[in-house]
């Protein structure tokens, strides 16, 4: 398969009253042209850090400390992380264009969706006349299912929620990107709001012929869109695998912790099961494998070195050292 | 089973506007509801944002007073209860918040956030019951060893370990009722299982009666398997009944609608589901509500003449189960 | 037993951590230690420096030495023993002031927010109305029928004329805390009105209550020299205000050697204003983070 875009033993940190927050530590992952990638993990595990770094659009508080991360597509290569802002320009929005978490209710609640998205592409570098941008956004506006004469002239508090989140789609294809990483898109929707968006990022994968990195704390959005599947927890991936190998076949305690303590429901009942204990602090990380405090598997190597990705199968990787006992089921 | 609470014809209405430039409007939050839950019963309210289940819950627990109908409390009126009596009643239902951030005072440490309710009520006669009491409030609630919390800072505190605080204080007054209103909704995934199973064994260990309100069908369902649910669209309760029968036999076309939208953390099971095609995505606003089932302009069994013209009936399909919906009115 | 000596432990701990934020704000801190002084200097100091107030002829106006720090003044006096008695009046007026409209301000605020309906649209048009009358003339139509020679009268009444801005600050606040849940949960609890908004509520603002004490301590200070400076206060007794006015009247601007003598409580009463809105720097400092996620 063929890599669009590449992540070499990322570290990002952000400074911090208390000290420095490692928000994301030692990730390597890959994204495959086409491919849906779900990164799911809790609440501060990193995952809107590590999306913004791929389109280098990190607050300026966070420094990547280390780490690589390779573009390949439309016939151009950049390694993103050593990009300077004239060639950024070039490249956000062009190429990995994201849609941000709660944008959603970062309207400007005085202009008209119309003005936003003038504002909006200017702000973004766009170079395109103001017919151009209307005749491109008319087009996006009737892809992602809305009707652009009526939508360009609303307020944004005459639309609902699941429409502002589509012109947010809309806006983030405008240039026709390759990548497109959506941060949270349906956390605040209802559901049956969040069905038609989950229904029109399918559309529109197949019909452009994207790639996705779609980040949330929701395994069912996972479930629902994702090729793939990477976990994430206190800033390194733990695992990462098929979305049948994660929600089937999980190698790491943590995983199967998340998809035991969720209840689903149309599948029939069964119990569930907590993960003891919480989080840990992103600047007091303890030693060793950072789940070892809550992890039923836990021995005494746990503690001494923090695991990296394994390779267990054929695309399945987990980062932990007991991942054999837990295929076999076995605990001790 | 003895009826704890009642619910007749209840209406709620609120009066927006009425400025100098905005013309009062009503908003018809809650219209005609009618539900009973039993001593030791979990009534789980479902349904979208905005549809009425805070106002729902906040009118039971006599914290707003209804437009119109009546509340019984075993049988009894509670707006027309002598002040001793109310504030009796009050005090036997309390809330647990969505929010634990808000829901306890930043500038009280744990034993002042529990002592308070206990020395005001004289639940507790001397300190030394109250730090007694308060050790075995934390214990119920899991935050041990006990030291370690009492003389916490809410800031302190994981998300988690809040909400366990807030419950603690919501049962200070050994209360026999608990509107828990999106309890969990906030809470990391691998925290809320810990917090339901908490609130479980409430029910099990206090025979406590919960209005569990929420817009997680998958929860409810966890949580109210063994009770009953009622599916809330625009006001109104359009189906009610046994957890088990409502979601392994949804009648509504709403409820019926939700459940093939909402995604599932099951890959096989997710994407085996047959969305149900609505006639529009838009929520209509309670300003403008459509004429007839309010469902009517999204609903694809819509039928002119009859939809659009009556209110729709409540009808017993089977013991128990209701639905408001016309699509049943010639079976009876 | 135990519990008590933690609670001690606790309390220590969090002086500790206060003064520890007091000091990070350089400014703030340097305001903190010259508020000190000048409280010290103006209440303590009046044992140790002697005011001497007979005139001498021959020591009019001379210039700053050894004996005379700031020189003296057109009857020969020491102006430094002046500065130093002439704070107390000062302070305690701008103090009670402060504390007075305050108080007005918080508990009608709280109240009215808290009650609503009628009492709260009483209240409001009540502060409406004082906030839109002219202070000094009414001053000066009230200096006709009352004698303002006493500190405390001359506080209460500015109190009563000062206490609207803050007010529609204060019934802002409580309104928005009104609306968080740790409040509806003590309603739950049935916990009473008068704890929930002074338990409750306003221990939430006690940031923005001392700095808005402080703010208005100064507005205090500059409406008592004002009132002095335009005579609708006797010049009965010694204080900053007073100094000024004399060396005003008596010819400072007429005569050179007397720079000293205006410009010395001009300089007491900058000095004052200037530590006290410098430290309200460090108090915020000390209260944010706490209320913030506590950093
Ligand atoms: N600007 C910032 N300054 C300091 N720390 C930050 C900043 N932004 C995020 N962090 C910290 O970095 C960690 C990772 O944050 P991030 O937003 O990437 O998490 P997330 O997985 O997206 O969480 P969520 O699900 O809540 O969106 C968290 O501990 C967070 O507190
Ligand atoms: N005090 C109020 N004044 C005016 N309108 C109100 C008031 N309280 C609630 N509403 C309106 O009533 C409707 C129902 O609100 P409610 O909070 O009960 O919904 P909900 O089902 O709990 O929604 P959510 O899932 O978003 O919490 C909303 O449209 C809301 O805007
Ligand atoms: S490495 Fe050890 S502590 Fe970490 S997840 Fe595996 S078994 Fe648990
Ligand atoms: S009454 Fe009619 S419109 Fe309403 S839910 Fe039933 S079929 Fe649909
Ligand atoms: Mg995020
Ligand atoms: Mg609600």
């Amino acid at each position: 398969m063929e890599n669009i875009l590449k992540i070499e033993d990322l570290y990002i940190e952000y400074k911090a009253r208390r000290g420095l927050v490692k928000a994301v530590r030692g990730v390597d992952l890959d994204l495959y042209k086409g491919e849906t990638l779900a990164v799911i993990g809790e609440s501060g595990s990193g995952k809107t850090t590590l999306g913004l770094s791929i389109i280098k659009l990190l607050p300026s508080s966070a420094r990547i400390s280390q780490g690589k991360i390779w573009y390949q597509g439309n016939g151009k290569k950049y390694e993103i992380v050593s990009l300077d802002n004239s060639r950024l320009r070039k490249f956000r929005w062009k190429e990995i264009a994201m849609v941000f978490q709660s944008a959603l209710n970062a309207f400007n609640p005085v202009i008209k969706i119309w003005d936003h998205i003038v504002d909006t592409a200017e702000s973004h570098d766009i170079k395109m006349t103001r017919e151009e941008l209307r005749v491109k956004v008319l087009e996006l506006l009737r892809l992602v299912q809305l009707d652009p004469e009526r939508v360009l002239k609303s307020y944004p508090h005459e639309l609902s929620g699941g429409m502002r989140q589509r012109v947010l789609i809309a806006l983030a294809l405008l240039l026709d990107p390759q990548i497109i990483i959506l941060d949270e898109p349906t956390t605040a929707l209802d559901i049956l709001s969040q069905r038609s968006i989950l229904e029109l990022l399918k559309k529109i994968k197949e019909k452009l012929n994207l790639s996705i990195i779609l980040i949330s704390h929701d395994l069912s959005l996972a479930a629902e869109l994702a090729d793939r599947v990477a976990v994430m927890y206190a800033g390194s991936l733990v695992e990462v695998g098929s979305v049948y190998d994660i929600f089937y076949k999980p190698l790491h305690p943590y995983t199967m912790g998340l998809i035991r303590a969720v209840p689903t429901v149309t599948a029939s009942m069964r119990e569930l099961i907590s993960i003891p204990g919480s989080p840990p602090d992103l600047i007091n990380l303890p030693e060793g494998c950072k789940f070892h405090p809550r992890c039923e598997y836990k021995i005494e190597e746990c503690l001494k070195e923090e695991p990296k990705l394994i390779k267990a199968s054929y695309n399945h990787y987990t980062a932990c050292i007991r991942w054999e006992n837990i295929r076999n089921g076995k605990n001790n | 089973m003895e009826k704890i609470i009642e619910l007749k014809n209840i209406s709620k209405f609120f009066t927006i506007g009425g400025g100098f430039f905005t013309p009062k409007k009503t908003l018809r939050v809650l219209e005609n509801l009618n539900l009973s839950i039993g001593k030791g019963e979990i009534f789980c309210l479902v349904g979208e944002s905005g549809c009425g289940k805070t106002t729902t819950g906040k009118l039971i627990a006599g914290l707003l007073k209804p437009t119109s109908g009546e509340i019984l409390f075993y049988g009894k009126d509670i707006w027309k209860m002598g002040k001793e009596e109310f504030k009796t009643y009050r005090r036997s239902v309390q809330i647990v918040h969505q929010d634990p951030y808000s829901s306890l005072n930043p500038i009280k440490t744990v034993y002042d956030i529990l002592s308070t309710p206990l020395l005001k009520h004289h639940i507790v006669r001397s300190n030394g019951q109250c730090e007694e009491k308060i050790s075995e409030l934390l214990k119920i609630v899991d935050l041990t060893p006990v030291e370690d919390f009492i003389y916490k800072y809410p800031h302190q505190l994981s998300g988690g370990q809040r909400q366990r605080v807030v419950i603690a204080r919501a049962l200070t007054l050994n209360p026999e009722f608990i509107v828990a209103d999106e309890a969990v909704s906030m809470l990391d995934v691998s925290i809320r299982l810990s917090i339901i199973k908490l609130l479980l064994s409430l029910k099990k260990n206090f025979d406590m009666t919960f209005l569990f309100i929420t817009h997680d069908l998958a929860m409810a369902k966890y949580f109210g398997w063994s009770g009953k649910i009622g599916v809330m669209y625009l006001g109104r309760l359009v189906e009610i009944g046994p957890t088990p029968k409502v979601l392994e036999n949804p009648l509504h076309p709403y409820t019926k609608a939700l459940l093939l939208a909402v995604p599932e953390a099951d890959p096989e099971v997710t994407r085996s589901k047959k969305v149900m095609e609505l006639r529009s995505l838009d929520l209509p606003s309670l300003l403008n509500l459509p004429p007839g089932c309010r469902f009517s302009n999204r609903c694809p069994f819509m039928e002119p003449g009859r939809c659009d013209k009556i209110e729709p009936n409540l009808y017993e399909l089977e013991p128990e189960h209701y639905v408001a919906c016309e699509l049943y009115g010639e079976k009876v | 037993m135990d519990k008590k000596i933690r609670k001690i432990h606790l309390i220590l701990g969090s002086l500790r951590d206060t003064f520890r934020l007091l000091k990070r704000n350089k400014v703030g801190f340097a305001g903190f230690i010259i508020l000190i002084f000048i409280i010290l200097m103006s209440f303590i100091g009046p044992y140790i420096v002697p005011f001497d107030t007979t005139s001498r002829l021959d020591k009019i106006y001379v210039k700053p030495s050894w004996e005379h720090p700031l020189g003296t003044d057109s009857q020969g006096r020491d102006i430094l023993a002046q500065i130093v008695h002439g704070g107390r009046d000062v302070l305690v007026v701008a103090f009670l002031t402060g504390f007075l409209s305050t108080l007005i301000a918080i508990s009608l605020g709280s109240l009215s927010a808290f009650i609503g309906g009628r009492f709260d649209s009483m209240i409001t048009s009540l502060a409406d109305i004082v906030l839109t009358i002219p202070h000094f003339p009414l001053l000066s139509v009230l200096a006709a029928f009352v004698k303002l020679k006493n500190p405390l009268m001359i506080a209460f009444i500015l109190a009563l004329l000062s206490w609207p801005g803050l007010l529609r600050a204060v019934r802002a606040q409580v309104l928005s805390l009104k609306e968080r849940d740790f409040i509806e949960a003590a309603r739950a609890l049935d916990l009473g009105t008068p704890y929930i908004v002074f338990s409750e509520i306003l221990p939430n603002m006690m940031n923005y209550i001392v700095i808005s004490f402080i703010l208005s301590m100064t507005s205090a200070v500059y409406a008592q020299v004002g009132l002095i400076l335009l005579g609708l206060v006797p010049l009965a007794t010694h204080n900053w205000g007073v100094m000024i006015n004399f060396a005003w009247t008596r010819g400072a601007i007429f005569y050179k050697h007397s720079i000293y003598y205006i410009l010395s409580p001009i300089f007491a009463i900058s000095l004052f204003q200037w530590s006290l809105v410098s430290f309200t720097r460090s108090l915020e400092e000390i209260f944010n983070p706490r209320l913030g996620q506590g950093a």
